[in-house]
């Protein structure tokens, strides 16, 4: 005898090898074939719960995704100022103005502001027909900070104080036309009481950041629409950070420029990486949630593996019996059982992943978002079915390891 | 574990397959003493059988014979270290088997024994090599060598066509036969048959009487061979009854 088979023998050595595994993979595969049937009906428990996993956690994962995307369009180089001082108080010190902006844009972490503020007008289109828009006050910072781009004329300019221009947004463009409007440069609009000279028109691509619909909005020189309001307080600035300036470092300096510049002023400083980062705690939260409902299903999936692994116990007794006279020990028989569940398992996981993988890509397709292969969700979900193979298989195969052979070979 | 009776006196080997068990000398292959079997349930106990003494040496051709009820196969279980008598001893070559555990008895039967029995026992997923093989399955031993093994069994019991035929495929001799193939292929010690011809036509029993005989004779295979059959049971060299739980010679 060789010296690994003493071993092995005397149960020095696991009974397993690389061999051995494929033998009771083999054998396995025989004793699931032989009885297909519930083979297959055990298989659908783990299939559903393995699908369930992948296409929850990548689903999951994909809508993160999108959106993460949607906030970095907002620019995550981009941060908002607003103002969240106590309103009641009749007399307040200090409002969110023009020279804060100024100020601010001169810090150390910002590289630009763009103040803005907004109220709603009416624009004429023609006798009675006019349509209620937005009137957007800005600076020339607003172009660059969102990256506006023009179909036609130019941006709102330093240099036009408070002249009455306007560029308009592509929708309103678009009402213009339809109500027999060429929304061209040069045309004067009749909006919220004043006129107006359209100088630029932007492109239907243009948007900017928060509530500013700037496709709906009539955008004017800051100073015309705070003159129109009939305030100085602005609705919020919007700043680009210098390059790779972490937002906490630039809140934390623009927090200490109000309370030095303006005590009683109380600003908000909002973030896209802000909301990305809070997103992502809700988001690891909800994937939380997601395992546990689909690790329901796989327990419900795993019972169904350890009744069709008693039953195959109970039906295979005489197996047992004869295997047993044969020289099996215990721990072989139990092994054998393990391997036919952790075989159902893993091709239960392998059925699961694909239909999981296919459900992602339909729900992906129908949604509209950018499909992505987990491949943590595929591994999971996979690793999980081994387990539950294990786990769920362990006690009909303790079962079939403890039977007497005497027992089992006088039954039949 | 101590390995039972292999230490010291193991035949020397090629490979892992050709490993088996052999008694120490000039002990006999197997020694009952003063055993004793019986069964309780609730307040009753029944006695099996009491104070059998009974020794096999090597190369015996022994038949025990018995009325239906008489305990045969109980004896045959525990002679094949399926059940423990419930008083006496057993040596199989010279070693007391009543402190082995579980493990140590399995790989005894594995490498000591060969069981033969009335309703074949063969897996019915495997064809009639595999279900040879699977004794040296249980040594940790594969591949080829374990295949040509088993075939090469399969030939010497007259199977050579049906290797790969399923038992569902062979009759009830050929099953037999692939089972005594089973029983002989890791060169056990002894080989227990339990009514090896119960299922048998007259004229198939003849012939599985006929290859034990040769067995016997030539390979001298140690055979003990329970049965009701008197004309199965005069084919054995040595006659033994088992009557009111006693064994008689």
């Amino acid at each position: 005898m060789n010296a690994r088979a003493e071993l092995i023998s005397q149960g020095a050595l696991p009974f397993l090898s690389g061999s051995m595994l494929m033998a009771h993979a083999k054998e396995a595969v025989k004793g699931l074939v032989s009885n297909l049937q519930r083979s297959v009906l055990a298989l659908a428990g783990i299939v559903i719960g393995i699908a369930s996993v992948i296409a929850l956690l990548t689903v999951g994962n994909i809508a993160r995704n999108e959106a993460i995307k949607q906030f970095e369009a907002l620019g995550t180089d981009l941060v908002s100022v607003f103002d969240v001082s106590d309103r009641s108080q009749e007399e307040r010190p200090h409002v969110l103005d023009i020279n804060h902006a100024t100020a601010l844009a001169n810090l150390s972490t910002i590289q630009a502001a763009s103040p803005y503020a907004y109220d709603s007008a009416e624009l004429v289109l023609g006798g009675d027909n006019y349509q209620s828009f937005r009137r957007v006050g800005v600076n020339e910072a607003f172009a660059n900070i969102h990256e506006m781009s023009l179909l036609d004329g130019r941006f709102i300019s330093p240099f036009d104080g408070r002249r009455p221009f306007a560029v308009i947004g592509s929708e309103v463009a678009d009402e213009m036309r339809s109500a027999g409007t060429m929304p061209t440069v040069g045309t004067n609009i009749r909006f919220g009481g004043s006129i107006y000279t359209i100088v630029g028109v932007l492109d239907h691509r243009a948007s900017a950041t928060q509530d500013l619909r700037v496709e709906r909005a009539v955008l004017v020189p800051i100073q015309v629409a705070l003159r129109a309001l009939g305030t100085r307080e602005l609705t919020g600035v919007t700043l680009r950070l210098e390059p790779d300036v972490h937002y906490l470092t630039a809140t934390n300096e623009i927090q200490a420029y109000f309370q030095r510049a303006a005590p009683g002023l109380y600003v908000n400083v909002h973030s896209p990486v802000r909301l990305i980062e809070q997103m992502e705690k809700q988001m690891r939260l909800f994937a939380v949630l997601l395992g546990a409902v689909a690790g329901i299903a796989l327990v419900v999936g795993g019972f169904g593996i350890m009744n069709a692994m008693l039953a195959s116990v109970t039906e295979r007794r005489t197996e047992i019996g004869i295997r047993r006279a044969l020289g099996a020990r215990q721990r072989d028989i139990q092994i054998q059982f393990l391997a036919e569940s952790s075989v159902l398992c893993v091709l239960g996981g392998l059925i699961g992943a694909v239909i999981g993988i296919g459900a992602t890509l339909i729900i992906s397709a129908v949604v509209g978002w950018t499909w992505l292969f987990s491949v943590s969700a595929v591994v999971l979900g996979v690793a999980t079915a081994v387990v539950v193979g294990l786990a769920f298989g362990y006690f009909p195969a303790r079962q079939a390891a403890r039977l007497d052979p005497i027992t089992a070979l006088r039954d039949s | 574990m101590k390995w039972p009776g292999i230490k010291g006196n193991r035949a020397s080997s090629k490979g892992s397959t050709q490993d088996h068990w052999l008694p120490e000398a000039d002990q006999p292959i197997l020694k009952l003493s003063g055993v004793s079997k019986h069964f309780t349930v609730g307040p009753v106990r029944t006695s099996i059988f009491h104070n059998i003494h009974l020794q096999v040496n090597a190369g015996d051709m022994v038949s025990i014979m018995g009325a239906s009820g008489s305990g045969k196969s109980t004896l045959m279980n525990i002679m094949g270290l399926l059940d423990r008598p419930s008083g006496g001893s057993i040596a199989l070559g010279g070693q007391n088997i009543a402190s082995m555990d579980d493990n140590a008895l399995s790989a005894l039967r594995n490498r000591g024994l060969g069981f033969v029995f009335q309703s074949f026992f063969l897996l019915p997923r495997l064809c009639a090599w595999e279900n040879v093989a699977l004794p040296l399955a249980y040594r940790g031993a594969h591949g080829v060598e374990v295949r040509e093994q088993a075939e090469d069994m399969l030939s010497k019991v007259g199977l050579a066509e049906r290797l790969a035929h399923r038992p569902t495929e062979l009759s009830g001799g050929q099953q037999q036969r692939v089972a005594i193939a089973r029983a002989l292929v890791g060169s056990p010690a002894l080989l227990l048959a339990d009514e090896p011809t119960g299922a048998l036509d007259a004229e198939t029993s003849r012939e599985i009487m006929d290859l034990f005989e040769r067995l016997n004779s030539d390979e001298k295979a140690t055979l003990v061979l329970i049965t009701h059959d008197y004309a199965i049971a005069r084919r054995c060299e040595r006659h033994l009854r088992l009557v009111d739980g006693e064994i008689e010679e």
